[in-house]
């Protein structure tokens, strides 16, 4: 029986960190793809094939770095599959809201978040470290915007200097070109830096589930499934976050959206080679808000760029918070049971934000339409959302409670636990 | 302080990374305006070859221009395979 639970515990760590590689890829398309699918330099479905290859590719390039995850901010002791598993529902919960949302928002900083809040539910604060949690996410997370705000603008100012007395026809075939190159590379470096990192959880699971020895390397099958979901995630498109960042910050023209990839594939690079690692997410936004503030005339929507501030401030709390209740209900029911019970709340979470998506969903027909006063339907629409996934969760958690509970009393198979919560979720998608 | 913010490391991420972050699109905007053609007096001090009076927006760039261009456009390409070469050895 002890066996056949670490196997269960096992698989659903693994789907659990695949479904994350997943959402951090669609996630963060918009990074690297959103200038260029705004410019019109890409057409929107070339952009995110081009970007899923790239991502493909760039997670075969290194495996320098897997299996660090959360390094320096809980400590390693404390680590277990359960812990692992809720802070994943609670940064995969957290990179759908604000997919919803269309807010980009850094896919590290809300698994560190789950992790974080799911280690502070199983040993109290002595578990995490505080001043990694300042040093390596809260200060870095507001200084990236800055300097990269600083460098786009200084670059698209420069870019503009250069190219003032030049015709816009012949200057935007060069710079569509420049675009698409320096968003070519901010795709391979998402693809070498993110996938790491859930090749690193498989990894660390694989471990603490004894299905590998303690000094095993990354399996290839690991490699393999993080690749192709994260590439699967990026061809799927976060279009929400891409229309956001590619018209909602500012009205973008390719000399513009080179500078602002070149300068986030230069920050994003340099900062990881100088030990000082910046969020992708975090350098992508400000360099496309960098080259609205050094185009002259152009406008900057400092209304968009606070709500999104907001949200990534709110990113660590947020997920941790999460985390924090999906590792409670994991030990309240405990065993094979609890773990069921999260996986079927992830599930249900996730089918509710998707249903509340398609009431106005963002695909690449609809991507690069006029941007005006979004602002306060988002509001609502987000309000309305976080109603419905809370209905959802709570009903689910309440079924999935009751089901175990009987199911501990008749003391039954695994095979209906895993049937029973499962049943609920189905009947809630129409709601 | 600094045992929140490692002020060494975030000083050479903003030094090198504006140098590099607005360097590079200013190379490529210099490359970009060397291949663009002659126009008028302003870029064409170097001197248009001869017989192209006709159709001056057909101007073909000097081959100084082109030097300079293939410089500008080749130092982006080599930062792009630095990066690359960066990201394939662990990115240390």
């Amino acid at each position: 029986m002890e066996y056949v639970t670490e196997t269960i515990l096992l698989a659903l760590v693994v789907v659990t960190a695949l479904a994350f590689d997943f959402t951090n890829g669609f996630h963060d398309t918009g990074n690297a793809m959103a200038t260029s699918i705004a410019t019109r330099a890409l057409k929107p479905k070339t952009a995110v094939a081009l970007s899923a290859v790239l991502n493909l590719v760039g997670a075969f390039l290194s495996l320098a770095v897997a299996a660090t995850i959360a390094k320096g901010i809980v400590d390693a002791n404390v680590i277990t599959l359960e812990v692992v598993l809720a802070g994943l529902v609670g940064g995969i919960t957290w990179n759908l809201l604000t997919w919803l949302l269309g807010i980009p928002s850094s896919s590290s900083h809300a698994l560190i978040g789950g992790i974080v809040g799911s280690v502070l539910a199983a040993v109290g604060t002595s578990g995490v470290l505080w001043t990694g949690v300042l040093s390596k996410v809260m200060i870095p997370a507001l200084l990236a915007p800055v300097i990269a705000i600083g460098v786009a603008a200084l670059g698209t100012f420069l870019v503009a200097r250069i190219t003032k007395d030049l015709p816009q026809d012949t200057t935007s075939r060069g710079f569509r070109w420049g675009q698409i190159g320096s968003a070519s590379l901010v795709s391979l470096a998402h693809g070498t830096n993110d996938a790491q990192k859930s090749m690193g959880i498989i990894l660390l699971a694989l471990i603490a589930g004894g299905a590998v020895p303690s000094d095993s390397g990354v399996p290839f099958w690991v490699v393999l499934a993080c690749a192709f979901f994260m590439a699967l995630g990026t061809y799927l498109g976060g279009w929400r976050v891409i229309r956001t960042l590619g018209k909602g910050l500012v009205e973008i023209d390719s000399r513009q959206g080179m500078a602002a990839e070149t300068s986030s594939a230069a920050v994003i690079l340099l900062s990881s080679h100088f030990g000082f690692s910046l969020s992708t997410t975090h350098v992508a936004t400000g360099s496309i808000l960098g080259s609205g503030v050094g185009m002259p005339g152009a406008k900057v929507r400092w209304g968009v760029a606070g709500k999104m501030l907001a949200a990534w401030g709110l990113t660590l709390p947020a997920a941790g918070l999460v985390g924090a209740l999906c590792f409670w209900i994991q030990d309240v029911i405990g065993g094979v049971g609890g773990t069921v019970a999260v996986f079927t709340i992830l599930l249900g979470v996730s089918t509710a934000i998707w249903v509340a998506s398609r009431r106005k969903p963002v695909d690449a027909s609809n991507v690069n339409d006029e941007w005006d006063g979004e602002g306060e339907t988002a509001v609502v629409d987000a309000a309305e959302s976080f109603t419905a996934v809370a209905v959802e969760v709570t009903a689910e958690a309440e079924a999935t409670i009751a089901a175990t509970t009987a199911e501990d009393a008749a003391r039954s198979a695994t095979t209906s636990t895993t049937a029973a919560p499962t049943a609920p979720a189905r009947e809630g998608v129409p709601a | 302080m600094s045992e929140f913010i490692h002020v060494d490391a975030l000083l050479q991420v903003v030094v090198a990374g504006a140098l590099v972050g607005a360097g590079l699109p200013a190379l490529f905007a210099l490359g970009v305006r060397l291949l663009a053609p002659a126009q008028g007096a302003t870029l064409a001090v170097e001197g248009a070859p001869s017989g192209t009076d006709a159709s001056p927006a057909a101007t073909r760039p000097t081959g100084l221009r082109l030097t300079a261009a293939a410089l500008c456009f080749g130092t982006v390409l080599a930062a792009c395979a630095v990066g690359i070469w960066f990201l394939a050895s662990g990115g240390h």
